[in-house]
């Protein structure tokens, strides 16, 4: 176990180094520099060039770019410039704000979807079957931010059953646990209901392959011969045997969850990492980019080695590969 | 005394867009209680489809022909209800596949599959199947079943695995065991032990035995009476002793002559 | 065949024609209909009108014909994805092909920038790129997608070159002394060729969304161009009292990515293994 954590580790930190340098050079490749935009009409051309001294970045790149990778791995991540405060401060912030939005929505997008793909796999080719699996598909053709925008319509600004923004209400104190946790609630129900959505129909897809798969094994066969229902070899024999390539699949939908939930919280204001992120690159404020897209791919890299651990928790050592 | 099970024109055919393939073609035989009887023949002789048909456990695409009949234990088995036939399956009737490692769910615990046999027939105490199934695993020959319960399939060897098949074939002490060419997966040595539990298994609670195998020489072993199919068609039944010594189909012939002459002696 | 291969052949041929409708109106182009995307009408009366026989999909708060629009987001969206697709496919089958064929060595460290990449949202990585080029030009965002989107592509493509390599006949060709090139050309390539069809058909239908996306942040081509994020984008100005802003390029964006999903999945080889690998 040690061995596999040391492993990824080293994994996500060339991932992250490799991220990283590939955003610093096509951030720096690009012309003109944040000063350039921002502060013409504030700031005179003098302050704007004192401004890029002290963020370093009249330097010659080759000097940049390892200053960059030395403070990074410190821990240092620089100063944003559109909120005037240390990157780390806003990171930690915003991180625990998408992951209250993305972890229910990871729960009950998986659980959902597990059991919509085995109620399909068990009656792979019928007509609910075919019926559903042309739902998913429809619901994952549709792009993420107009499911998005379909609700917020739809259920915010219409029927106004839920808030179309934010986390919380602006400004409010709230009175007790209860209350927040019921403010928290409200406000994330239709964000989570989105991304749950499309991570139901990705997971049910998967998995009424995998369970489709499982039953044609012969090990089924062989349950049947002992007198066992249709039934108890769906929840006993199939399931356990498609748990190990779930967790694998999970992982490999990691990317386009993260890049998801980024659009979610944009669409309803979500104030976390990912709208963050979209408000920082309309600032061009660089660090805060660079930090947030690391981050990002750090987080993809830790979720596919949690769910590899995952896959390999639940097949016995050695077993047939899933 | 009535047979245990009485086939009678069974005729099993699969059928697709393009048209029919009859597997079993008007098969008529009888097994008695207390019986090991062989089922002769080479791969696609059907013998196969008559266990799975037998066992209700055909393939969708499968029709059994009017007129075909399988009574067991006075009833047809061809006219059961799915959920009669299951309580039959496990209990009164078991069947024995030819590849453990596949029969098996790999992700499962060999003694949880066996246990699971008394726990879909109604024993509602999961420490009791337990007790019952780690039994069985150390009637089959499995050392220190207590230890081998918690294993899984892929860390036993292939004996072990066959071992396994058969406790879970006999937990519940069936009067009927098919047993689909239980040792042709195994090495040459282990099937003479695998084929001996069998023996013994069979001899301490009387379990019939229909066995299917294309090895003439386990067929002189251990059966009392054998039938040969070629191409879906039963050509012949016979005491051993019988076709041994005074084969009447062509076929029989060859395959006698097929043999190795070593092993014909014994 | 089965009934629900029968359903499934079906539903792949509607997708397909369904497809080509819209790609014909694409191309055809909003002035052959007599109509023009980026004409603003009379201002005062015009704006914001629901559909009506002059204007079947309504206008929008410039008074633009929401049709046309429409039409042209089709042209600029497709164009993109078309594009995107293109350097995608030509990258991802050189860098895959090659690591197929590479020795051992070379292949673990080609499938390592491989692996890098696709553990990164592209959409974060276009993200960092847009933050500092600012809106772009159609193609230089085509580029930019085709150029973050190869990955996968040259996996698959790695995958199947190693596995066609190994096969029976390639081997023998081998063994009788086949040239390499011609090994390639006429042993491997035509048997890795529809996999890689399918791969970008399987690439677009990730791509038109992503664009969708990223032009309704804001981050795509600059107004008065339409691409199908853009028109969206107007939509959420107008969220109650302009319906119709919302629900054309709605349809036919959900429309064409499904139809082109429904392609790519009917012409998939039926391998369960095909993602995993």
């Amino acid at each position: 176990m040690l061995r596999f954590a040391a492993a990824r580790a080293r994994q996500t930190a060339i991932v992250a180094i490799i991220v990283t340098s590939l955003a610093f050079f096509l951030v720096h490749a690009a012309p003109g520099d944040p000063f350039s935009t921002i502060d013409t009409s504030v700031e005179s051309a003098a302050a704007r060039a004192e401004m890029r001294v002290r963020y370093g970045l009249d330097r010659p790149l080759y000097q940049q770019y390892p200053a960059m990778l030395m403070n990074f791995a410190r821990g240092e991540f620089g100063t944003s410039f559109s909120q005037s405060r240390p990157v780390s401060a806003v990171l930690a912030e915003v991180i625990p704000d998408t992951l209250l939005l993305m972890l229910p929505a990871l729960t009950f997008g998986v659980l959902l979807g597990v059991a919509l793909g085995t109620w399909q796999g068990a009656r792979a080719g019928s007509s609910a079957d075919r019926g559903w699996s042309t739902v998913t598909l429809g619901v994952l053709s549709v792009p993420e931010f107009l499911i998005a925008l379909i609700a917020a319509t739809l259920f915010a600004v219409r029927l106004g059953w839920f808030p179309a923004t934010g986390m919380l209400r602006i400004g409010a104190t709230h009175s007790s646990f209860a209350d927040l946790l019921g403010d928290y609630l409200h406000h994330a129900a239709l964000p989570v209901a989105t991304l749950t959505l499309t991570i139901a129909c990705a997971v049910a897809r998967f998995q009424r392959t995998a369970v489709i798969g499982a039953r044609s094994e012969e090990f089924v066969r062989t349950a049947r011969a002992k007198g066992a229902t249709d039934r108890r070899i769906i929840m006993t024999h199939v399931l356990r045997r498609t748990a190990a390539s779930l967790c694998a699949i999970l992982g490999l939908l990691f990317p386009a969850l993260i890049g998801g939930a980024a659009i979610v919280e944009d669409v309803f204001a979500w104030p976390g990492a990912g709208h963050t992120l979209v408000a920082a690159v309309s600032s061009r404020d660089y660090p805060l980019v660079i930090a947030l897209v690391t981050v990002g791919s750090i987080a993809v890299c830790v979720g596919s080695a949690l769910a590899d651990a995952a896959a390999a928790w639940v097949s016995p050592s050695g077993a047939v590969d899933a | 005394m009535s047979p245990l099970l009485d086939v009678s024109n069974l005729r099993v055919a699969y059928g697709d867009r393009s048209g029919e393939r009859v597997a079993v073609d008007s098969a008529s035989f009888t097994v008695e209680p207390g019986e090991i009887v062989a089922l002769v023949g080479e791969s696609g002789s059907g013998k196969t489809a008559t266990a799975l048909a037998i066992m209700g456990l055909l393939a969708n695409n499968a029709r059994v022909g009017p007129g075909s009949a399988i009574r067991f234990e006075d009833r047809d088995l061809l006219r059961l209800p799915e959920r009669e036939l299951r309580d039959l399956r496990g209990r009164r009737i078991s069947m024995v596949f030819q590849e453990p490692a596949a029969a098996l769910n790999p992700v499962m615990r060999v003694g949880e599959q066996v246990a699971e046999v008394a726990l879909v027939h109604g024993e509602r105490d999961k420490k009791k199947a337990r007790e019952q199934a780690i039994a069985m695993l150390g009637r089959v020959g499995l050392p220190d079943p207590a230890e081998q319960y918690r294993a899984y399939p892929h860390e036993l060897s292939g004996g072990m695995r066959q071992r396994v098949m058969l406790a879970i074939a006999l937990l519940l002490k069936p009067s009927l065991v098919i047993a689909d060419e239980p040792t042709s997966a195994l090495d040459v040595t282990v099937q003479a032990q695998v084929l001996k539990l069998l023996l013994e298994l069979q001899r301490e609670s009387g379990t019939a035995v229909l066995l299917i195998t294309h090895d003439l020489g386990v067929v002189a072993e251990t059966c009392s009476r054998a039938l040969v199919m070629k191409n879906g068609q039963l050509v012949e039944q016979a005491s051993v002793d019988a076709l041994f010594h005074a084969p009447q189909h062509e076929y029989t012939r060859e395959l006698l002559a097929a043999m190795p002459k070593l092993k014909r002696r014994a | 065949m089965t009934q629900a291969s029968r359903a499934g052949r079906r539903t792949g041929i509607a997708a397909a024609v369904v497809l080509a409708i819209i790609v014909g109106i694409a191309l055809i182009g909003p002035t052959s209909f007599g109509r023009s995307a980026s004409d603003s009408g009379d201002l005062r009366t015009d704006r914001l009108s629901p559909p009506s026989a002059a204007h079947p999909f309504g206008t929008d708060a410039s008074s633009r014909d929401v049709m046309a629009r429409v039409v042209q987001g089709t042209r600029v969206s497709l164009g993109i994805a078309v594009l995107s697709v293109g350097i995608l496919f030509v990258i991802g089958v050189a860098w895959g092909g090659l690591s197929g064929l590479a020795p051992a060595a070379a292949d673990r460290w080609m499938m390592r920038l491989v692996d890098a990449l696709l553990a990164t949202p592209r959409l974060l990585i276009v993200l960092a790129v847009v933050a500092f080029t600012g809106r772009l030009a159609a193609p230089a965002l085509a580029l930019l997608l085709g150029l973050t989107g190869w990955a996968q592509m040259s996996r698959v493509v790695r995958a199947r070159v190693r596995e066609v390599r190994a096969s029976d006949h390639v081997v023998a060709a081998r063994a009788l002394g086949t040239p390499a090139l011609s090994l390639f050309l006429r042993h491997i390539l035509p048997e890795v060729a529809p996999t890689a069809f399918v791969m970008a058909i399987l690439a677009a239908a990730a791509v038109v969304p992503l664009e969708a996306s990223l032009s309704f942040i804001g981050a795509s081509v600059a107004p008065p161009t339409a691409s199908w994020g853009v028109l969206l984008r107007d939509a959420t100005d107008h969220p109650t009292d302009a319906w119709w802003l919302l629900l054309f390029p709605s349809v036919v964006i959900a429309t064409t990515v499904m139809c082109v999903n429904m392609l790519g999945e009917r012409l998939q080889p039926r391998d369960r293994n095909f993602l995993a690998r």
